[in-house]
């Protein structure tokens, strides 16, 4: 579904703080495949995710989805086959608009909006229906404008808005990262429940071990802007944290990472 | 009434050009300047085509496609080239005054004998004052504006437009390009803002080249007032809201001139206003830091929005009925003259100067009687009418509007009352009749243009033989544009003196502009009468004792200033003559009866402190005609005297 052949970004390249957020990454993500995405901070994984939803341009590599070439197409342009829920939840949803307003902008994505009137009652008792998916009793509140809720409910909505077409590919930048432990909960169930309903291909970047190893078909882990670890379905099955914090250190011999840095590590990943 | 009528009716003209600043500036945080300059494009278009003879209402939809037009040159500027919007739109409004002028040919089309909507309105008048009946065809159209405008943002079209401007990030997630929807709202809302200048152009009877300036500002704070009173979440109170915000407006300039305020002070107080709203409502909120948030939480203390917004609509409208309420009870009528002046220049305030002089001769003291209201649209050309509106108001029994914007504006909405224009080149081509003895009923004046032949045939008496003389002068004034052609006229009996012209777009140019003359030889600077070459006269003057050219010009108040010989009339004896002519009307005469009177007095200075720098001999043929000297630094002028009787221009020469 998703092939990506040696990609590279330099940030501020040929500057003091000239930054290689991806070095030559090769990838490949099959059909229905759900990959988690675990690394360091500042590895390059947010960049990959921008670089797939077409939010950066790379400078130099190759992208396929679905077998057409994507690489030097706008973003907007991708949004027919790829949706996106960021990190921060009030980026996904525009806070002056009705919640309906907004479902119905997901409704429309990748399609022309003409100057008709689509939001009518048989619309709306559809998005009733989806809404109650999320059960948090946003379903009889499709007027309220969307800023005036939380960024747990936001981010749910976002969720929605990402699967109401459902996409090719699903990519879900640390989306619970920004919330409590208990909105996080939520998101990670609706999470699972709509990539198993849809069967989307999804990359996942997480900042929690115990999801990228709970989540998931495939692990892979990220580290300079490169794929260090490729962790197939029937390996993850007997992997453990712990385990995963050993990758860590292996990197940490490799790379001669100093032990406080190992214990920033640890600390992110407890 | 005809004072808040007449603005409720300027608020619901303005309402499309602040529906447009709300698209741009609420929905895509973007305050589009191009307006300025896309106002005065549909204002163009629409007068231009009106003149040609189109239907009126058939103008609206072209001028709103005009205005389209260049709003699509800002948003494409804009997010092709990812030029900042603002820079974006001072870009395109800059270039537009180049196009607004060449679409008008001129900078002022009058349509006072026109077919505008307000005459198609008023042929079917039932009978009701015509700012009433105008203002319920208004209240209709913009009823109809304003539910078709919130119906379109109700679309998913529209809802993508304003999900762009809400979160680009989120829109474009969508599938949707935010540049495209861009270029749309911008594109659209200058196509609102043409429909404005169409029918303002129509509703004033002319179109101007400097009718837009400041339109930004103006249409700004209407969509904040708007925003203030109804600080909703629904597209329809929003738009209600942006409406009403322009009515209260144009109230408050109404109620401005009403007191007797300087309007040069309202666009202070429009800006400080806008200015102070924006630090407020969190505009700037996002790059806030340090002081500026601190002073925007101690602001913000002392605001509730709905609240302030409530006192501000009783405020206006409270004053506005104590006003009324008050009006009635008038002391015994004295007669009300009521003076308009369009701006501060020399021209217009030596013309006003002998107006009131003479009128103290002729017996009529102010305040004991007779009322003499004065006003000064300080070069904006709109608040000419709304003068006139507040001098109806008032009752004014006669109206004496000073130079050709000011008069424009009189005989667009004067009907049954006497005017008396003074100062103004050219009458007819306003539309204030065919000939001096061929003009409306109730109107006459004092009028000329600058005697340009006779300077000539001094400048004739220096220089005999083949010789080069150069001008220059701004293309943009009908007053310039019709003085060459004089000046064209009279060298054509006198095919020895060769013409070389520099044009110029400002006042900023007159040094280059002469420099340029010298260097092709000139032997002298023949200047016709141009307020922006006057405005930089000294610039003239400085190269002038450089390159020892003199300089000969046709207007009078030159002379001390630096000019060799000055030949023109004296605007204050036409002040002079209208104060007479309101004398004859007051005593009872017919304006339709009195002819149009020619400026009556002339002016010959010489500058013989100037001759001797450029070491130029003044003939004696010169010196003894001469009416004003300058030697020795000190200007010799004697007193200004009307001639008796005759009132018409005599000629100085044979
Ligand atoms: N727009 C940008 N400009 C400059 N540097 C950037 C930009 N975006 C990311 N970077 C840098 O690239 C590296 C990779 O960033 P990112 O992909 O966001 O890492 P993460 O794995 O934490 O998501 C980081 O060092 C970051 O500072
Ligand atoms: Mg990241």
């Amino acid at each position: 579904m998703i092939v990506i052949s040696r990609l590279c970004k330099i940030f501020n390249a040929g500057s003091a703080d000239e930054m290689i957020a991806l070095n030559e990454v090769n990838l490949t993500v099959g059909e229905h495949e759900f990959v988690t995405v675990i690394g360091t901070n500042g590895s390059g994984k947010s960049t990959l995710l921008n670089a797939i939803a077409g939010n950066i341009v790379p400078d130099a590599g190759k992208i396929t989805v679905n077998g057409s070439e994507v690489t030097a197409k706008a973003d907007f342009q991708r949004a027919k086959y790829i949706s996106r829920v960021f990190q921060n939840p009030f980026s996904g949803t525009a806070p002056g608009m009705t919640i309906a307003e907004n479902l119905l902008m997901a409704y429309n994505r990748g399609r022309h909006s003409y100057p008709v009137i689509n939001l009518n009652a048989k619309l709306r008792d559809y998005f009733r229906e989806q809404l109650a998916i999320l059960d948090m009793n946003l379903e009889n509140r499709l007027e309220t404008i969307m800023g005036s809720l939380s960024g747990g409910q936001r981010q749910a909505i976002t969720l929605l808005m990402a699967v109401l077409r459902p996409p090719m590919v699903l990519l879900l930048d640390e989306h619970t990262a920004a919330l409590d432990p208990k909105s996080a909960n939520q998101i990670i169930k609706l999470t699972r429940r709509f990539i198993k309903e849809y069967r989307l291909t999804t990359l996942m970047v997480t900042h929690s071990m115990q999801q990228a190893l709970e989540l998931g078909t495939r692990t892979i882990m990220m580290h300079h802007g490169q794929i260090i670890e490729d962790i197939p379905e029937e390996e993850k099955k007997f992997l453990t944290t712990e385990d995963l914090l050993c990758k860590f250190e292996d990197i940490r011999k490799t790379e001669k990472l100093t032990p406080e840095m190992i214990e920033i590590l640890k600390n992110q990943y407890a | 009434m005809e004072l808040w009528l007449g603005a409720i009716n300027l608020g619901f003209l303005y309402a499309f050009m602040a529906v447009g600043t709300f698209i741009t500036y609420k929905l895509y945080s973007f305050p589009d300047i191009t307006i300025d300059g896309t106002f005065t494009t549909g204002a163009a278009v629409a007068s231009i085509l009106i003149f040609d003879g189109w239907n009126s209402f058939l103008v609206v939809p072209v001028a709103f496609l005009a205005g389209c037009m260049a709003g699509s040159i800002t948003g494409f500027i804009h997010t092709r080239f990812k030029i900042e919007g603002l820079l974006a739109g001072i870009l395109v409004m800059t270039g537009l005054y180049s196009v607004d002028l060449h679409i008008m040919g001129k900078s002022n089309i009058p349509l006072l004998s026109k077919r505008t909507f307000i005459s198609v309105l008023s042929d079917i008048n039932p009978g009701l004052p015509p700012e009433l009946w105008t203002m319920l065809f208004l209240v209709v159209l913009v009823l109809v504006f304003w539910i078709l405008v919130s119906l379109f943002l109700k679309t998913d079209f529209g809802l993508t437009m304003r999900a762009t401007g809400n979160n680009p990030v989120m829109i474009s997630a969508q599938g949707v390009s935010v540049n495209r929807m861009k270029l749309f709202g911008i594109t659209f809302a200058n196509g609102l803002v043409g429909i404005s200048g169409a029918l303002i152009a129509q509703y004033q009877g002319f179109a101007d080249i400097g009718m837009g300036a400041g339109s930004i500002i103006f249409s700004l704070a209407s969509v904040i007032i708007g925003e203030a009173i109804l600080h909703k979440r629904s597209v329809f109170l929003q738009i209600l809201g942006v409406i009403i915000g322009s009515l209260i407006f144009r109230l408050a300039v109404a109620l401005a001139l009403h007191v007797g305020m300087d309007p040069n002070d309202l666009k202070l107080i429009t800006a400080v206003f806008v200015l102070l709203t924006l630090i407020t409502t969190g505009a700037l909120s996002q790059e806030a830091t340090g002081n500026l948030r601190k002073i925007q939480k101690w602001l913000q203390i002392r605001r509730n929005r709905r609240i302030t917004g409530i006192l501000l609509i009783i405020m206006v409208f409270g004053f506005i009925l104590f006003r009324l309420a008050s009006t009635g009870a008038e002391e015994s009528r004295k007669v009300k003259i009521g003076v308009i002046l369009a701006n501060n220049s020399d021209i217009v305030t030596k013309t006003r100067d002998g107006f009131y002089r003479e009128l103290e001769n002729l017996g009529y003291i102010d305040g004991k009687n007779c009322i003499i209201l004065e006003q000064n649209a300080e070069g904006d050309i709109p608040t000419n009418l709304t003068i006139v509106d507040h001098f109806l108001k008032e009752e004014v029994d006669i109206y004496v509007p000073i130079s050709t914007a000011s008069t424009q504006a009189a005989l667009n909405k004067v009907k049954d009352k006497p005017i008396v224009f003074a100062t103004v080149a050219n009458p007819f081509v306003i539309g204030a009749g065919t000939s001096p003895d061929a003009h409306p009923p109730n109107i006459t004046g004092v009028y000329g243009a600058s005697p340009i032949g006779d300077l000539l045939k001094i400048f004739r008496m220096f220089y005999q033989g083949e010789v080069t003389i150069g001008t220059i002068y701004n293309p943009a004034y009908p007053n310039t544009v019709s003085n060459l052609k004089d000046m064209k006229q009279a060298l054509q009996k006198d095919p020895g003196i060769k013409l070389v012209e520099t044009t110029i777009s400002g006042s900023n140019d007159v040094y280059q502009a002469a420099l340029a003359l010298i260097s092709k030889g000139i032997k002298a600077f023949v200047l016709i009468n141009d307020i922006t070459v006057f405005n930089a006269f000294e610039s003239v003057v400085r190269v002038s004792g450089n390159a020892g050219v003199p300089i000969f010009t046709c207007d009078a108040e030159r002379l001390a200033d630096g000019a060799l010989i000055v030949y023109g009339f004296e605007y204050y004896a036409s002040g002079m003559q209208a104060a007479h002519l309101v004398d004859r009307i007051l005593k009872g005469e017919s304006p339709r009866n009195i002819p149009f009177e020619k400026y009556a007095l002339v002016t010959l200075g010489v500058n013989y402190d100037i001759a001797n720098i450029l070491h130029i001999k003044i003939p004696p043929g010169v010196s003894e005609m001469a009416d004003a000297r300058v030697k020795n630094h000190k200007l010799i002028k004697p007193p200004l005297k009307l001639p008796d009787g005759k009132k018409t221009e005599e000629p100085l020469l044979p």
